[in-house]
């Protein structure tokens, strides 16, 4: 009888004592005696584009900043939530000198959790969604917003086309402030619009296909939902010859016409400049301001433009 | 309004959705025990081909070896579920949470695969490809539910305490039909992936529910193993198509996709009920 009482009680002691006792492990893991800077890196999602941000920066900051630093990278995958708990977690650690932060979400998880470590971002498209003016945070960056006039101006000058196919995630903020510029352009230079909204991976094909029979061309916005699914947009694109037009000079392939966008490899070593100039103390947050536009480098594709029978303007680079 | 391009996604797409809903229904309507694990195992299948690709296996290995790693993910979950007692739910939940992990230690985040590489493979188009091997997993399945270890299945989840009585073990059927429909929405998860050319940690957001909202609605017309099943899964993607292919705001795309299922089943519902 007592031991049938006892025997489950035990257990669950156990139980509990092999808990407490991961946990301690953990922490005494996350706990390390280095003495130099300790960076966290924030990354919304992981793919070429962000990716590229990230590991220029960490090459950056290593060559400039000439004594050993650390960083911890999280990955958010994508989920808010998981975003919000690398944030709180972050911003607690006392250890972490400087949050880098890579895409909206990541940025915004950190301001929301009130870091009160300075925030560099990058790779944030619009910057004012983040509503910085009303933060008390110590908030610098880079946006990748491009000049999207030139490259449309760019795109009509030299593919003909009368109706474009914007394909974009609707749930994504940045993305869609950059259709309502993007198709305010289109319409002033005559173009007809056809909005192709794709909400999750798994619905690209068929949005894909769509999209290929309704327009004469298709344009995307920077968009992590089509950067992740391009493969397959390429693909379609190929196959009924209409030209694909992206903004992410990094989804550049057999299948996409051109890209006007930014070069991620430079937008991360911008952030290791300014984090290696905050890390010296050579300057504050203050004194670093956000640039919320940067130069849009237009690349062409060229084995994809001959197919089209598109003539690649001279002033453009080329590659393929 | 629907061109070539287009039916031929629809087919893929809801090929693919088929399949995990044939996986669905095994899982829920056969042993009654609603698995989670299926998205975790369409998204390791997946992973499993951009793996495969990566390492530069043969890619004939891909679809079987996938199948095999998705039934071993579902003998996973019935050993939590059926030798630890923990809730169906939470023993696929947790089981999808280990693969979320396994999968990001496999192959990351995101991986590119060479496009069409299955099709010049077998030499036939993709589409052809999907329906048939879901032409050979409905063949297969159909001919299990009606085979005496298929029946014993269906026992186990309607009454396991008739399959004690007759001296068989539930949970060994409870388990192996676990295996199945895993290893089902695996080989999904594979072909998905030969299809779209990418693999990605978050592809497989939506399938289970889209396979759900495949197997009640072919459930309304018939509630047993039928080509129903199929044809709840292609719905969706008809509906889907023709609601992006109408070009309305796209903000309202997937609550017009709800009402449109609303409509249709409970449509059919009233004409039973007369």
């Amino acid at each position: 009888m007592t031991t049938n009482l006892v025997t489950p009680l035990l257990k669950k002691i156990l139980i509990a004592i092999t808990l407490a006792g991961l946990c301690l492990a953990v922490r005494f893991c996350m706990q390390s005696s280095f003495a130099g800077p300790i960076i966290g890196i924030i990354l919304t999602a992981s793919h070429t584009a962000l990716d590229a941000v990230r590991h220029n920066f960490e090459a950056e900051v290593i060559r400039l900043y000439g004594a050993p630093v650390q960083f911890r990278v999280q990955n958010g995958e994508g989920n808010t939530q998981q975003l919000y708990s690398i944030a709180s977690q972050f911003s607690q650690n006392e250890s972490m000198s400087l949050l880098f932060c890579i895409a909206t979400r990541a940025v915004q998880a950190a301001l929301s959790v009130e870091a009160p470590q300075p925030i560099i971002f990058s790779a944030v498209t619009d910057a004012s969604v983040l509503k910085l003016e009303t933060s008390t945070a110590q908030v610098t960056g880079n946006c990748d917003m491009i000049d999207l006039q030139k490259y449309i101006d760019c795109i009509c000058h030299h593919v003909p086309l009368e109706t474009i196919a914007i394909v974009f995630n609707p749930a994504d903020l940045s993305s869609v402030a950059m259709v309502e510029t993007c198709t305010r352009f289109f319409v002033a230079a005559g173009k007809k619009i056809v909005r192709c909204a794709v909400a999750v991976e798994s619905e690209m094909p068929l949005v894909a296909a769509t999209a290929c029979t309704k327009a004469d061309g298709i344009f995307c916005p920077i968009d992590n939902t089509v950067a992740v699914a391009i493969d397959v947009l390429a693909q379609q694109a190929k196959e009924a010859s209409i030209p694909l037009m992206v903004c992410d000079g990094m989804l550049l392939r057999d299948g996409v016409l051109c890209a006007g966008g930014v070069s991620y490899a430079e937008l991360g070593k911008a952030g290791a400049q300014s984090a290696v100039a905050l890390l010296k103390g050579k300057k504050t947050v203050q004194e670093l301001p956000v640039a919320h536009q940067a130069p849009a480098e237009i690349v062409f594709h060229t084995p994809t433009a001959q197919r089209l029978g598109v003539i690649v303007p001279a002033n453009v680079l080329v590659k393929g | 309004m629907i061109s070539i391009v287009v039916l031929r996604e629809i087919v893929t797409q809801g090929g693919i959705l088929g399949l995990v809903t044939i996986a669905a229904f095994i899982t829920s309507r056969v042993i009654r025990i609603d698995d989670l694990t299926l998205e975790g195992s369409f998204s390791a299948g997946s992973g499993l081909v951009a793996a495969l690709v990566h390492a530069s296996l043969p890619l004939v290995a891909a679809l079987p070896v996938s199948f095999f790693f998705g039934g071993f993910l579902g003998v996973g979950t019935g050993l939590l579920h059926e030798r630890l007692g923990i809730n169906n739910v939470l023993s696929g939940l947790c089981m999808t949470a280990l693969l979320f992990s396994v999968n990001l230690a496999m192959v990351g985040a995101y991986a590119s695969i060479p496009a069409a590489i299955l099709p010049h493979f077998f030499k036939i188009p993709m589409p052809l490809i999907v329906l048939l091997v879901l032409v050979m997993v409905y063949g297969v399945v159909a001919t299990l539910l009606k085979s005496s270890l298929g029946l014993c299945m269906v026992a186990s989840g309607y009454s396991p305490t008739m399959v004690q009585s007759f001296g068989r073990n539930p949970a060994f059927f409870k388990i192996a039909a676990l295996a199945i429909a895993n290893g089902i929405a695996a080989l999904a998860g594979a072909l998905f992936a030969f299809h779209t050319g990418f693999y990605s940690i978050t592809g497989n957001v939506g399938i289970l529910i889209g396979a759900l909202s495949g197997l009640l609605i072919g459930s309304v017309m018939n509630a047993r193993f039928s080509v129903w099943l199929l044809v709840g899964a292609l719905a969706q993607q008809v509906i889907f198509a023709v609601i992006i292919s109408a070009g309305l705001n796209p903000v309202w795309n997937t609550a017009l996709k709800a009402v449109l299922i609303i409509v249709l089943v409970a449509g059919f519902q009233t004409k039973e009920r007369n």
